[in-house]
């Protein structure tokens, strides 16, 4: 019986009053555990790395390539002290302490190190957001993004009613707390998947860790994410299948090659689940029920992709037996489509090629997502490839640690309904090539409760010290793997402020109306006037010539493009165009006198193009 | 702290960032922290007022579903101020605030009586340990 399982024999039987001493730890009479040790001298490691860290030496490694080992360090002390902790009887708030504070030692690094928040796209989110709080509507015409406008809505009533005239001041921290948020709901997945309470709390770290795919910047999606996560939690505690079991043959109208394998699947998630914590009172079930439509509902007008993740998973609970709400997967589809047929309109009706276009094609689904980003240099393409093992270390891991449960005869039912379902997406859409990301990202929670229960049974498998020192390596191993990959792209995604100096000038100088022109879509801009310019090129290719340049500026008036280092960066990375590519394009424009330099600053460039003389091309 | 206790200082506070935040914005203070007192006011008053009221049987539970539903109507209120037309989000931080405060006074007072009182009660002194039930069986793994 290990410590945490022997704490946890005591508490059953312990008397109240003793268990009401022991709830009262003397934080300041006696002297600091061990674990406690190793997590301040953690947290001052970092500390002392962050103020370290020089943003200008990064290679195509990304932000590993500037840590110096004071950051490195630090994620063997916390993992040490997270591996201490869990020997502890009985100390959770330390254990959750530990785990906010990995979620900001992976996520605050660059909000601490960075001048100014980074990517991109967060900065057009942030556009949507104050185009509401300035104007008190949305552009559905605009941007697809803006059809689904539920969470631009929110962030606009947050920042506005905070007195805040733009959304800018909630980008640096919003990694840090949505993943914070995430916790919550993690940890009452994982008490209603595992029993084994230390397996519960290495999830939480292999999650906060394994969470590389950085959808988690101020967007929709991140949370859309966290209420995903809180109708999975409700869904698994509140309405396990046990309370109303469900099965297939209730169902009317459906054929046997249908109903056998699901009720074979029944039969194997109906195993007795007692030694779990579930809440099987139906007393609250109504108003729960009430709760989370009104949270789908929320999902549905604010992000397009994860309804379905949504859909897929309450599904494939109720199918395996493991969810009573059984007409929640039916709500979703109403409430998708009622959305969709009123409220996205706009958005559908010209694209609805576009939105059909990919599905049913798997394979070429999954490899834009893959295969297609897989290139560069040898430092960048070493990150890619360390994203894939490491993704694939965890899905292969999750998937083998359930083959071994079902082998011992206890396949784990309802773990698999969270892991597997998810990626069914990959065959409806390619998502901008991100659909196998979104995927992982979904199916993540199931596949870090899967591989800590057997990171929990190595550790435990030896006897203390050794089994608590490999424990401590292996999470301090799997937090500085994601954080390499977690911030592999930055030396181009990282904002400087040189680039915010450039949009700047253009938005303070620049005509309303006038062609504002990026050669990729690598820019800090459109956090403002979304409306007030026209923004080219409105597709995510890059323009890869002089001609494609000068044919986006008008007969009659200028345009002005704005050039930065970041920008040919992410060409030569992602894109895979010839090293100095846009310095090239630059020279070109200047050479052929179209082009004039009017802002210039640390690698950031405007340039004014006129428009062409007349009987010239 | 027993959990009726904990309840009632839950409600307080939630009641004391309601004031602040109505009082920031009807003064219109310009305040580093306002933005910070806002997403705190947006991300948890209203749906934990509503949450709490039900009395949960799990505090976890009711803090991260308060915090879902707030989300769920600070979006139902924000494109219902889109849709018609009127935007005016002081009026609807305020009017939010105002709609969630007779939920939690009764609490802070302990007049309340929501239902799951009588299974908070008795889980009084296991507030954090609701999920202690199965962590004999861990041999078991997985859910299944």
């Amino acid at each position: 019986m290990t410590p945490v399982d022997a704490g946890s024999a005591a508490r059953a039987t312990a008397s109240p009053q003793v268990r009401v001493a022991r709830r009262r730890p003397a934080l300041f009479a006696a002297p600091p555990r061990p674990s406690s040790s190793a997590t301040l001298a953690a947290i001052a490691a970092w500390w002392w790395g962050v103020a370290r860290i020089d943003l200008s030496s990064m290679s195509d490694a990304g932000l590993v390539s500037v840590l110096g080992w004071q950051i490195f360090a630090a994620f063997a002390l916390l993992g040490l002290g997270f591996a201490l902790e869990l020997n502890e009887p009985r100390r959770r708030y330390v254990l959750a302490a530990q785990t906010v504070v990995l979620v900001v030692m992976v996520q605050g690094i660059t909000a601490l190190a960075e001048p100014h928040p980074a990517y991109f796209t967060a900065y057009l989110h942030v556009g949507f957001i104050n185009e509401i709080i300035e104007n008190g509507h949305t552009v559905p015409e605009l941007d697809a993004r803006f059809n689904w406008p539920g969470s631009f809505a929110f962030g606009a009533l947050i920042a506005s009613s905070g007195g805040a005239s733009s959304a800018l001041s909630l980008l640096r921290w919003a990694p840090v707390v949505f993943n914070v948020a995430y916790l919550a709901p993690l940890w009452m997945i994982g008490r209603s998947l595992v029993a084994d309470e230390r397996a519960r709390w290495i999830a939480l770290w292999l999650f906060v860790a394994a969470n590389w795919v950085h959808q988690d910047y101020l967007s929709p999606q991140a949370e859309a994410y966290f209420l995903y996560l809180v109708v999975i939690a409700v869904v698994l505690r509140h309405f396990d299948g046990r309370t109303r079991p469900w099965t297939i043959s209730e169902a009317r109208f459906v054929p046997s090659f249908v109903s056998r394998p699901v009720a074979w699947v029944q039969g194997l998630g109906r195993h007795d689940s007692s030694h779990l914590d579930l809440q099987t009172s139906t007393d609250d079930g109504p108003f729960l029920l009430r709760v989370v439509v009104l949270v789908v509902a929320t999902v549905v007008v604010s992000h397009q992709l994860t309804p379905f993740a949504i859909l897929l998973v309450v599904a494939a609970l109720v199918m395996a037996g493991r969810s009573s709400a059984v007409h929640l997967p039916v709500v979703v589809v109403v409430l998708f489509a009622m959305w969709f047929s009123v409220g996205a309109t706009t958005w559908w009706i010209s694209h609805l090629g576009e939105l059909l276009g990919d599905f049913g094609k798997v394979g070429d689904n999954a490899s834009a997502g893959l295969l297609g980003r897989l290139g560069g240099t040898d430092l960048r393409a070493a990150v890619l490839w360390l994203r894939v093992a490491f993704s694939a270390a965890m899905l292969g891991g999750a998937m083998l640690v359930a083959l071994r449960q079902a082998r011992r005869g206890a396949p784990p039912i309802a773990a698999l309904a969270l892991f597997v379902p998810p990626f069914a997406l990959i065959g409806g859409q390619s998502y901008g090539g991100e659909v196998l990301l979104r995927s992982y990202l979904f199916a993540l929670p199931a596949a870090a409760v899967l591989v800590a229960q057997a990171l929990s049974r190595v550790a435990r498998s030896r006897n203390t010290r050794v089994g608590t020192v490999l424990l401590a390596s292996m999470l301090a191993v799997v937090a500085v793997a994601g954080v390499t990959v977690r911030f592999g792209n930055e030396r181009f995604e990282q904002v400087t402020t040189a680039d915010l100096a450039a949009v700047d000038w253009v938005y303070d100088n620049v005509p309303h109306g006038s062609v504002v022109i990026a050669p990729t879509r690598n820019l800090p801009w459109r956090y403002r006037d979304l409306t007030s310019f026209r923004y080219e090129p409105v597709d995510e290719q890059p323009l890869e010539t002089v001609d494609e340049v000068l044919a986006l500026v008008p007969g009659d008036s200028p345009a002005f493009m704005i050039v930065t280092d970041a920008q040919q960066r992410f060409g030569e990375q992602l894109a895979f165009l010839p090293e100095g590519w846009l310095d090239s394009i630059t020279e070109e424009l200047i050479d052929s006198g179209r082009a004039t330099p009017v802002f210039g600053q640390d690698g950031a460039v405007v340039l004014r193009l006129d428009p062409a003389p007349a009987g010239g091309s | 702290m027993s959990a009726s206790t904990s309840r009632r200082w839950r409600a307080g506070a939630l009641i004391a960032l309601a004031a602040v935040a109505t009082a920031l914005t009807v003064t219109d203070l310009q305040w580093d922290g306002r933005t910070l007192v806002s997403v705190a006011f947006h991300l948890l008053v209203p749906g934990c007022a509503v949450v709490s009221w039900r009395k949960l049987d799990d505090p976890l539970t009711e803090v991260t579903l308060g915090v879902a539903l707030s989300i769920a109507i600070g979006t139902g209120v924000a494109l219902a101020m889109i849709a018609i037309d009127r935007w005016e989000p002081a009026v609807a931080q305020v009017g939010l605030a105002v709609a969630s405060t007779p939920l939690l006074v009764p609490q802070v007072r302990g007049t309340d009586h929501g239902a799951g009182d009588d299974a908070v009660d008795d889980a009084d002194d296991d507030a954090d340990g609701a999920d202690d039930s199965g962590d004999a069986d861990d041999e078991a793994g997985t859910s299944r």
